[in-house]
């Protein structure tokens, strides 16, 4: 059974080639939105297993888009992997406790360790 | 007007009597003498004459000795040489050795009287003249003086000046130490190196002592100072004795005492005479305003070189204000544009690995493409890393670590590249008490900085040494006085030009363009270090080498485990 994953971004052709990587694996369906709010309202409509949510945004940003699903019930307990262009793994590790216990990955992102990653979230 | 002062030597009673009836009849003061030994004697005790009449042909010392004899001590002195039987000869020799006329026996009063004048009327002259050469010789001794602004070749100067005046042999000039009140030797000629250094004289006391309290000269015998000096009534004379083997003056300017010139022992074994100590005095003063303006002078030296050391340190102010201004807009630039350039940096990285996976069964070359691409993308990352290092400088883990434990894992990172290369890395941890606190990822990446430096320094192979101690010299403790870890990297490497060594730290400064250098691996080392409070020096030499320095701080004792 494949698991789906939300990949919210506005950067289109990053999602579309996360989008290709992904699938090519054969363990994942993957869902892709451009921003928070449209985001917000596929997860919604598709319950997935695992999001992968940008944080620089325009409109709603990674964090609004996390809070609002803290909200829901029925999206409270998705796993969220936020991905940034900024922050860097060795500073992601040090933060973890500070973001609530989130997961980090850093662009651009090495399908390798976003593998792990998700294998692991998605078990 | 002093009456002028005639010496008549002559072995003839009657004519010597004569003379001296006529002389003090013409108004001036006359003294005879039977032969040479007896005119040597008086000139001796009654120090100057104006004219010295002569018989040239006497028992025992002739008129031609008596005449050389006194012309040394007296240059100026006018002599009229007589003779009853006159020849050529002699009458050319007394002229050629200074005698001013020749009359013979028996002479006529009146031509006697007629010479006389002559003859000291040409000494005033000659005296004029003279006073005139020592005034210009004074001149021209304060124009140097003047221009001497060296302080101790200022006092050299002075002090050879005053014997050049005086024709003198021995002198010495003493300054006042006013929080002492004692007077030192600064300089002095014929004096032992021992007596120079050990003088010191408080004021009031001794001869120098007493010049500098009562601000007045004072000439004497020294003997006789010290005679009288016992007696304290009589110490407030400024003059003891009318034979003069010594001057001592006070060095005064504006009304304050500077010190005291002692000059003693002429050349020709004389007395001072009065002319010379009020050239002395002259001497003096104008030595006086010399010496203050050259304090002064030093003193604004002192200022301007205090100025000057303000000026560096501001300049180094600026130019480290210049260079963390650098660093902050590089900061504030590398986090605007990291954004930027990471998104489509994971475009392409996904594209090329989208390829990966979907060529699978591409040809070696096709495949060898992609990993180039692949690494190439990561490089770029990597700077995009380095840069967002100084934008948001991460917080220190520290922990207690031994030096050799920090060293160790980058040591042996590299020890598998470096015989390859031809580099033989030594490691010396002698003191096993040291214990940093550092953070030890941070501190690992600076020193990883340094061995990748080092290494590309030395294509050629060569050496890496690493020492750990504990502070020595007074560069290698912090903020001065606080002792740290010194962790020293030297390598045998190419070395650094100076132009090169200045800009070192700079961002973006390589030397390495060529060969993939970012210009960022030492300035953020320098970065972190100084995170750390730390501190990190380079010293190197073209073609010798670069040896690297860095102070971290060590661990409170009282935690040592």
């Amino acid at each position: 059974m494949k698991k789906t994953v939300m990949l919210i971004d506005d950067e289109v052709d990053f999602c579309y080639f996360l989008k290709k990587n992904l699938e090519l694996t054969g363990e994942f369906a993957v869902e892709t939105s451009n921003d928070g709010e449209d985001g917000i309202r596929k997860i919604k409509l598709h319950h997935p297993d695992v999001i992968l949510l940008d944080i620089m945004m325009p409109g709603l940003s990674g964090p609004d888009v996390a809070a609002e699903l803290k909200n829901d019930e029925s999206t409270r307990n998705i796993p969220v992997v936020f991905s940034t262009a900024i922050i860097q793994e060795q500073e992601i590790n040090q933060k973890k406790n500070v973001i609530g216990g989130w997961h980090y990955i850093a662009k651009p992102i090495e399908m390798d360790k976003l593998l792990v990653l998700l294998r692991q979230l998605t078990k | 007007m002093a009456k002028e002062r005639i010496l008549v030597v002559d072995d003839e009673k009657v004519i010597r009597e004569l003379l001296k009836k006529s002389f003090e009849f013409w108004g001036y003061f006359c003294e005879i003498a039977q032969d040479g030994n007896e005119a040597l004697e008086k000139t001796k005790k009654a120090g100057f004459y104006n004219l010295l009449i002569t018989d040239l042909k006497m028992p025992n010392l002739g008129g031609i000795e008596v005449l050389k004899e006194i012309k040394r001590n007296n240059p100026y002195i006018e002599v009229i040489v007589l003779t009853g039987y006159p020849t050529v000869g002699s009458a050319v020799e007394a002229l050629k050795i200074g005698a001013s006329d020749y009359l013979s026996k028996p002479f006529d009063l009146e031509k006697m009287h007629q010479t006389v004048e002559k003859c000291l009327e040409r000494q005033k002259f000659n005296i004029r003249h003279i006073e005139l050469s020592e005034l210009m010789s004074l001149f021209e001794v304060s124009r140097i003086i003047a221009a001497t602004t060296g302080f101790d070749q200022l006092l050299a100067k002075i002090i050879d000046s005053a014997l050049e005046i005086t024709k003198a042999k021995n002198g010495s000039l003493l300054l006042l130490d006013e929080s002492t009140n004692h007077l030192k030797i600064k300089v002095a000629r014929g004096l032992s190196e021992e007596i120079i250094n050990s003088t010191s004289i408080l004021v009031g006391e001794g001869i120098s002592g007493t010049v500098a309290k009562e601000r007045k000269a004072l000439t004497g015998s020294i003997e006789e100072f010290a005679k009288l000096h016992k007696d304290p009534s009589q110490r407030h004379e400024s003059k003891i004795s009318s034979e003069p083997t010594f001057v001592s003056i006070p060095l005064e300017s504006q009304n304050r005492i500077l010190g005291v010139i002692n000059i003693s022992d002429k050349l020709s074994g004389e007395s001072f005479t009065e002319r010379e100590q009020t050239l002395l005095s002259i001497l003096a003063g104008q030595a006086a305003v010399a010496i203050e303006n050259a304090k002064l002078y030093g003193e604004l030296h002192e200022k301007i070189l205090d100025l000057k050391e303000t000026v560096e340190m501001l300049n180094q102010a600026q130019t480290q204000l210049i260079q963390s201004e650098k660093l902050a807009a590089l900061g504030r630039f590398s986090s605007g544009i990291a954004h930027e350039v990471k998104n489509p940096l994971a475009i392409i990285l996904g594209g090329i690995e989208f390829l990966e996976n979907r060529l699978v069964n591409v040809d070696e070359d096709c495949r060898t493409a992609l990993t180039k691409m692949k690494e190439s993308t990561l490089r770029a990352n990597n700077i995009l890393l380095n840069l967002l290092k100084f934008a948001r400088p991460s917080e220190l883990k520290i922990e207690r670590i031994k030096p050799e434990e920090l060293i160790s894992d980058t040591i042996n990172l590299f020890k598998y590249r470096a015989p390859v290369r031809g580099i033989n890395i030594l490691s010396e941890f002698t003191d096993n008490s040291l214990i940093l606190e550092v953070d030890k990822n941070q501190i690992q990446q600076v020193l990883f900085n340094l061995f990748s430096n080092a290494t590309d320094a030395m294509p050629g192979g060569g050496e890496i040494r690493i020492r750990a101690y504990k502070s020595q010299k007074p560069e290698e403790f912090l903020m001065g006085t606080i002792p740290a870890a010194v962790l020293e990297f030297r390598d045998t490497g190419e070395g650094i030009s100076p132009e090169n060594l200045k800009r070192l730290f700079e961002p973006f400064f390589t030397t390495k363009r060529d060969r993939k250098g970012t210009g960022l691996g030492l300035s953020m080392s320098k970065k972190i270090v100084d995170n750390h409070k730390g501190k990190m020096f380079i010293e190197s030499e073209l073609g010798k080498g670069t040896t690297i320095k860095i102070l971290l701080p060590l661990a409170q004792q009282e935690e040592k485990v």
